[in-house]
């Protein structure tokens, strides 16, 4: 067919594929924000814990050497305290100190200067030789403990005298003091230390609070375990344990307010992806939708018969259906964006078109369509009818024309032919009608002229044999003869000459020459509303006869009961053709209405030329089909309708010959061939042959 | 050589008055017998009358006539087996119809309005086939009637007879004496009337 044929279905079979695919993975497309949301969180956690675990060693390490250093300053601190101690001792020994002047000499007092509590110098079986403690050289032991008001307990340091003064000399210190002496700021602010036992058993603390809530509140809220590190602090104080307690306790991510942010980061990502997901749900509905309405669209844009164009204001084609391509031959792509003149225009009539072009784009296109013809690709002409009805965008503004547009050629062609069929019809009408006016004529005229050709001769005949011999009156005899010969002669000849035409005789299928005579009859049938039924059982049965001519008779007596269903009252209108075998040769057809019926008038009455029933009616019809039906060697017979078409009604019926293809070698051969013969056929010929045969 | 027809009669049956009487007074005028029928009907009835042998002559008949027809009356003659000749008087639209009519045997169609003495002719003629036939009917079933009076014997001699072969050769063929041979030999010329052989042969084939 048409180029344009493939082109469109492929470009939509190709653009469908990937989309296709696409489609697939796009469905999910919602979750890559989750998913990418779900990795950073994954890895902002892992990235936390490493973080945490490095932190807490470090702090660990960090609190490691705080602790190493913080005891070897305890250590130094402890071993200067011994050292002046052992000054004390040396003293002592060299005898320079005596018990007496022990309290009050400056080396001992000296040294309460530091932590020094007290000084007790002890003999071999550690009984007191001489005391001497801070602020009162004098006090008693029980009078020892803290004059300053701390608490705690003490620790002491040893040194054994020998030589002339054998015992021991015992510095009583608080280690508390010794803490607070040496522990750096910095430190104490970091870190609770203190010393404890092996019991647990706090020995002194850097300050009086409780470690425990000395922890941040946050930690202390949360029941974090603050780190600490304790070192055994032997041999300096012995089973005693130098421990460090981080103030702060160490956070770790977890109980911060990462998770609390993380969780509801996640949350808000989650809702975020559900309308996501949502959203995307309804625009590939909307997109599936809408490629479904739009497969619809093009499918049924182009399995319409009817062609599509929209056209601009300034005439130019902005769309095209298939149909529209096909039905002019040009292919979609090349037709989309032409400016008139179209390539289907008839190239002989380009200004015509374009003024009608002009008046469409005014807008004055006629409403119910108007004609036209086209010119195919191929160069054909075709009739369209098209349909301009105005253009709208989505805003509701005219942008320009739609027109739909129909291929009219067939229909026209079979009005056409109708019409053709219809003259042919009326013409055979008109033709038969003429002649079988002139042959009644011929046949009323013959009678006379008979007659008055008879009684001359007759006359002329007696006359001579009577002996009458009067030349003038024998002569006026004579050519009265002539003239009723001429006369008859002329008859003759204007019957001959207006005669219908003599049937053409071959088989033919009946049944088809009846349906065919409906159809031609079927509009008058519909417009009185007249019901029409066919039976025949036998669809291939064959007569021989003159198909157009048996056409007529059966459109006659169609128009004859139609015609009488004119006088009828309004009732159930039927006409009922009908075809039966009539003995071995012949063929009935019967046509049965149910309307006034004959009233009794027989077929003879019926068929008398110029009889009619209707006002406007010649009286020839049924006369003419007599006649044909004659002419075929049948006969043609009226009578009542039968009892099943009550209350009344007629039956007309016709016999024709059956044709017999067993022996159709040659129509003479035929049963009923008697009327083959051609009937122009001179009849004093056929008397010659009949001589020669007679003799 | 035409018979003698005078007694003859034509049957004429035309159910139009005028061109019936015009007929009649024209067959009338050439001294002929008519017997005029208004209808088809009214013919059968008046031949039912009449034995179908003494029907003497010829019928012209119109073709188209109500409610018999030319043609249906003529079948009717021929049931009734009544073979005189048969004319029609045609209109000229019934032209196949007559020539229907010819195929059935029909005398001949004579074609209005030519109402002269040319159908008078015809007529004529007609009449004078049927005289003829009547008096080759009235020869063959004299001499039937001859063959008929002889004997068995007289019958086998004649046929030798008329073969041509001798009285002697008869009497051996039949085992009969010469002397017998000839006395039903002069029987048989007796009573055929005949007087040789010959005759005797020709009266036999025409007889047959």
């Amino acid at each position: 067919m048409s180029p344009t044929n493939d082109s469109p279905e492929n470009a939509r079979g190709l653009a469908a594929l990937p989309r296709a695919n696409n489609a697939a993975w796009a469905r999910y497309l919602w979750a890559l924000p989750m998913l990418l949301s779900l990795l950073f969180v994954g890895s902002t956690i892992v990235w936390l814990l490493r973080i945490d675990a490095l932190d807490r060693e470090e702090r660990r390490q960090t609190m490691i050497a705080d602790a190493l250093t913080l005891e070897t300053q305890l250590r130094g601190q402890l071993e200067a305290e011994s050292a002046q101690l052992g000054e004390i001792a040396k003293q002592i020994q060299t005898g320079k100190l005596s018990t007496t002047q022990f309290a009050t000499s400056a080396v001992v007092t000296n040294s309460f200067t530091s932590l020094w509590r007290s000084v007790t110098w002890l003999d071999q079986s550690n009984r007191v030789l001489a005391f001497a403690s801070i602020g009162n050289t004098n006090a008693s032991l029980s009078q020892a403990d803290s004059p300053t008001g701390q608490r705690g307990l003490s620790a002491h340091l040893v040194a054994n005298l020998s030589g002339s003064a054998v015992g021991s000399l015992v510095a009583r210190y608080s280690p508390t003091v010794l803490l607070k002496h040496s522990v750096p700021w910095w430190l104490a602010r970091k870190y609770h230390v203190r010393l404890i036992d092996t019991l647990e058993q706090e020995i002194a603390a850097m300050d009086s609070s409780m470690p425990r809530s000395v922890g941040g509140k946050l930690g202390a809220g949360l029941g974090l375990e603050r780190a600490s590190y304790r070192l055994s602090f032997d041999p300096t104080i012995r089973d005693a344990y130098l421990e460090l307690i981080e103030h702060e306790p160490f956070v770790p991510w977890t109980r911060s307010f990462l998770p609390t942010f993380i969780i509801v980061f996640l949350l808000l990502i989650t809702i975020a992806t559900w309308m996501l997901r949502r959203q995307m749900r309804s625009v590939l509905h909307a997109e599936s939708a809408w490629r479904t309405e739009s497969a619809w669209r093009s499918a049924m844009e182009d399995s319409m018969v009817v062609g599509l164009r929209a056209r601009d204001f300034d005439g130019r084609l902005v769309y095209v259906n298939r149909t529209f391509a096909e039905m002019v031959g040009w292919p979609v792509e090349s037709l989309i964006g032409k400016l008139p003149p179209m390539p289907y225009w008839q190239p002989d009539e380009i200004e015509k078109t374009m003024q009608r072009h002009r008046r469409n784009m005014a807008g004055d296109a006629p409403r119910e369509g108007y004609e036209a013809r086209w010119l195919h690709g191929r160069g054909h002409s075709f009739d369209v009818m098209v349909f301009e009805t105005p253009l709208v965008d989505a805003s509701g503004k005219q942008i320009g024309w739609m027109g739909s547009i129909l291929d009219i050629t067939e229909r026209k062609r079979m009005e056409e032919r109708d019409r053709k069929q219809a003259d042919t019809l009326a013409h055979h009408a008109r033709l038969t009608m003429l002649g079988e006016v002139a042959s009644t004529l011929a046949h009323e005229l013959n009678q006379p002229l008979t007659a008055i050709a008879s009684y001359n001769a007759g006359v002329i005949n007696s006359l001579q044999r009577d002996g009458f011999s009067d030349a003038s009156v024998h002569n006026a005899l004579l050519r009265l003869g002539e003239q009723a010969a001429q006369a008859g002669r002329i008859v003759a000849r204007i019957r001959e000459f207006l005669t219908r035409r003599e049937p053409e005789l071959e088989p033919c299928n009946i049944h088809e020459v009846v349906v065919n005579a409906i159809a031609l009859f079927r509009r008058e049938l519909t417009r009185h509303q007249i019901t029409i039924k066919f039976n025949n059982d036998n669809h291939a049965i064959q007569v021989l006869a003159d198909a157009v001519l048996i056409e007529q008779v059966m459109i006659n007596l169609l128009r004859n009961a139609t015609d009488a269903f004119s006088a009828a009252p309004d009732q159930m209108r039927l006409i009922e053709v009908s075809v039966h075998p009539a003995g071995e040769a012949f063929l009935r057809i019967d046509v049965t209405d149910n309307g006034p019926g004959l009233g009794g008038r027989a077929i003879r009455d019926l068929c008398a030329a110029f009889y009619s029933t209707k006002t406007e009616g010649m009286g020839m019809g049924l006369a003419i089909c007599r006649s044909i039906i004659e002419a075929h060697g049948g006969a043609l017979d009226a009578a009542e309708s039968p009892a099943s078409f009550a209350p009344h009604g007629a039956q007309f019926s016709l016999t024709l010959p059956a044709f017999k293809p067993t022996r159709s070698t040659g129509l003479q051969d035929s049963d009923t061939d008697n009327i083959d013969i051609d009937m122009d056929v001179d009849s004093d010929k056929v008397a010659v042959t009949q001589h020669e045969v007679e003799a | 050589m035409l018979s003698d027809y005078k007694n003859s009669t034509v049957y004429l049956v035309d159910d139009e008055d005028a061109v019936r009487d015009a007929l009649a007074f024209l067959l009338r005028s050439r001294g002929l017998k008519v017997l005029e029928f208004c209808s088809g009907e009214a013919l059968l009835a008046a031949l039912q009358k009449l034995d179908s042998e003494k029907i003497c002559g010829c019928f012209l008949l119109d073709i188209r006539m109500e409610p018999m027809s030319g043609l249906v009356l003529f079948d009717a003659l021929t049931e009734r087996d009544i073979h005189n000749p048969v004319l029609f008087l045609t209109g000229h639209g019934d032209v196949p119809m007559a020539v229907a009519a010819l195929k059935k045997g029909a005398f001949d169609f004579l074609q209005k309005p030519y109402g002269d003495n040319v159908l008078v002719d015809r007529v004529e003629q007609a009449l004078a086939i049927d005289a003829a036939s009547r008096e080759q009917d009235a020869k063959v079933s004299e001499r039937a009637a001859r063959l008929a009076r002889l004997t068995e014997r007289e019958r086998d001699v004649m046929q030798r007879v008329a073969a041509g072969k001798m009285n002697k050769i008869i009497a051996d063929e039949l085992s009969i004496s010469l002397r017998t041979v000839e006395v039903h030999r002069a029987s048989v010329f007796a009573k055929l009337g005949v007087r040789s052989a010959a005759e005797v042969a020709t009266l036999l084939s025409a007889a047959i």
